[in-house]
């Protein structure tokens, strides 16, 4: 410990990253801020258009433990959503359906994307971290969903694909009455 | 229990009106504003929540010594630990010194609860361990008599962990009574029972508790407009959750002041809610009687509550179109926050003996359609955050508004009683009646304004 509290005698650099990875970053953060204009613009099948057929699509459950590992709080096998091509594409279908009054009329919502980093690429694929809040509302409510999200995405014939996606929720106990979107 | 602090936040208001509605539920009439009311959800805090069996947990939560999670009765918090000697508590998570909480995390494993306050720590027996500075600061203390107090009662049904929080109560099997009999078909299927898949789903609700266990009870008819679109869509077939009125469907109402909706298949088809034959092989059903196993393998769905607010669905069904059906068993409870606000904790359970890979199937089906996710419940929080906000206005009391729950009473419907029937309660062979939310409502009122009350002390 007191070695740690100690003034260092070298500084530890922050390497700059290289030009290339700048630029794929900002690929990636296109990405997301185009994936977050659908969605909110409720252009969902244009959204699945963007994603793998091999789509993993978790949203863990968080719990309170005593435990400074915070990934520790989240659950491997309890979730919120755990969903592949064919059960996303069954939610997206459903709440165009018309026939799903959680979406009638359409929920208020807003994906405020932030706080991007994208780690040096592995082969074809970019692990992208952001953070998201959500504005959920609906009648008179109005409320925030905060959430990081850890995503894989794929570059396929010089496109970018949403190939994996795990959104770790600030909250315990969701604060809304129903999650009838994808975050 | 002191009882005079309690009774006398109950307004004479209050009491005319609930004794009023004896008469009204006797006619099928519901008033409105009984699902959003401030002083009626003090009153139910200690006439229901007070008194009554609260489920807390499923033992298989907590299988190894030492494992403990936090629940709450209201606001009422407790640490519900398997100890070092295998025996299962439920704590007061409060230190008897200065009341601070013992436990500052939510689940866990653990040898000691610390107080962070001053130090008082407890064994996860609850026994009071040690005190800093005992030896010359609390030199007579009886360590005995400071442990964390206990839930004055807790028992087991078939891993169903329950507290009251009132030591007089009947015991637990006298409150489920004959609703054992359909309560079994769901939990001593196979050998091993029902296990707990992960953590349960905890999300709020805008809404009053009383919907979600009123619903449950057995609203068959909601099923083909509210969720119209999950089997048009073919996330359900038409059988578990299409038109009601088949000729296949059960109500069980007045079982112990507990109630069921049952959709069945044709005699002698063996269906299991849809567990597949790798599943179902294990359903050996040791002490069910034959009427019993018989209902269990005809089973498409059941919904039921059991008083006051713990309710289960068990149900096969798909997470998208062209899968095949996949069956679980989910137990939810509705826990009021306020008058108009509600947290469901909703666990999903599969037969112990079920493949890791069918549990996790079961797993992700249960959350794509009954979690704050799914495709059926998204739309249950629409409907029932109505009715707390038209429960909630001057409108509703000053008009005197009624709910209809007539459906089944008199010549309302063509509904009749199974004279024939071999289990308990009151049977109509058709889910087409409302006798079963009428069963909620009258254990309700019977709870709220039972006469021996009167004379507690």
């Amino acid at each position: 410990m007191n070695e740690i509290l100690a003034r260092p005698q070298t500084v530890r650099p922050y390497d700059l990253p290289l030009q290339a990875d700048i630029d794929l970053a900002r690929h990636a953060e296109r990405f997301l801020y185009h994936e977050a204009h659908l969605l909110d613009g409720y252009k969902l099948l244009d959204w699945m258009e963007l994603i793998t057929p091999d789509i993993d699509y978790r949203m863990p459950i968080r719990n309170i433990i005593d435990n400074m590992d915070i990934d520790a709080a989240f659950s491997d096998r309890a979730f919120h959503m755990v969903e592949d091509y064919e059960s996303l594409a069954a939610r997206m279908v459903r709440f165009q359906s018309g026939l799903a009054w959680s979406e009638k009329p359409p929920s208020r919502v807003r994906r405020h994307v932030s706080n991007i980093r994208v780690d040096p690429p592995n082969g074809d694929d970019l692990q992208v971290q952001s953070y998201l809040l959500f504005h959920w509302g609906r009648d008179e409510m109005s409320e925030i969903l905060s959430a990081e999200r850890r995503d894989v995405l794929r570059m396929i014939d010089g496109r970018l694909y949403l190939a994996r996606r795990l959104v770790l929720l600030d909250h315990v106990s969701i604060p809304i009455p129903n999650l009838s979107v994808v975050l | 229990m002191n009882d005079a602090a309690s009774s006398a936040s109950i307004s004479p208001r209050l009491e005319q009106s609930l004794a009023r509605m004896g008469n009204e539920l006797a006619q099928g009439l519901v008033p409105l504003w009984i699902y959003n009311d401030g002083d009626l959800h003090l009153a139910e805090q200690d006439r229901i929540f007070g008194q009554q069996w609260i489920f807390m947990a499923h033992e298989t939560e907590i299988p190894d010594p030492g494992d403990f999670i936090v629940r709450s009765i209201v606001d009422d918090r407790f640490i519900i630990v398997r100890g070092d000697d295998g025996e299962v508590r439920v704590l007061f998570d409060s230190c008897r010194h200065r009341g601070a909480s013992v436990c500052q995390g939510e689940r866990g494993c653990v040898k000691a609860f610390v107080c962070p306050y001053h130090g008082w720590s407890y064994r996860n027996t609850g026994e009071l361990h040690s005190v800093p500075n005992g030896q010359v600061a609390f030199k007579t203390l009886d360590k005995e008599a400071w442990g964390l107090r206990p839930a004055p009662r807790v028992e087991n049904y078939a891993g169903l962990i329950f507290a009251s929080l009132d030591d007089s109560v009947a015991p637990l099997v006298d409150h489920i009574g004959d609703y054992r009999w359909y309560l079994d078909l769901h939990l001593k299927l196979s050998p091993g029972g029902m296990e707990v898949i992960g953590e349960p789903h905890r999300w709020y609700l805008d809404t009053n508790w009383k919907s979600g266990s009123e619903n449950f009870s057995g609203d068959s008819y909601h099923t083909q407009s509210l969720h119209k679109s999950v089997v048009t869509m073919g996330l359900s077939s038409p059988a578990a959750a299409g038109a009601s009125g088949g000729g296949n469907d059960l109500h069980i109402t007045e079982c112990n002041g507990h109630a069921t909706s049952i959709r069945r298949k044709d005699p002698g088809v063996r269906h299991f809610w849809g567990y597949p034959e790798d599943v179902s092989q294990h359903f050996k059903m040791e002490g069910l009687s034959d009427s019993q196993k018989d209902l269990a393998e005809r089973s498409v769905v059941h919904t039921g509550t059991i008083f006051p607010n713990l309710s289960l669905i068990h149900i096969g069904l798909m997470d998208a179109p062209g899968k095949p059906e996949c069956a679980y068993l989910s137990l939810r409870q509705w826990n009021p926050v306020s008058p108009s606000r509600t947290e469901v904790r909703s666990w999903v359970l599969a037969p112990k003996e079920a493949s890791e890979e069918y549990k996790a199937q079961a797993y992700k089906v249960a959350t794509a359609t009954f979690s704050v996710s799914g495709n059926f419940e998204q739309d249950d929080s629409i409907a029932w955050a109505g009715v707390a906000r038209s429960a909630g206005g001057q409108f509703a009391r000053k008009q005197g508004l009624m709910l209809n729950y007539q459906m089944g009473l008199e010549h309302m419907s063509d509904a009749r009683v199974l004279k024939d029937w071999d289990g308990p309660g009151v049977a109509y062979d058709s889910n087409l009646e409302e006798g079963v939310q009428r069963t909620f409502f009258n254990h309700w009122h019977r709870a709220m304004t039972r006469p021996e009350r009167e004379h507690v002390a």
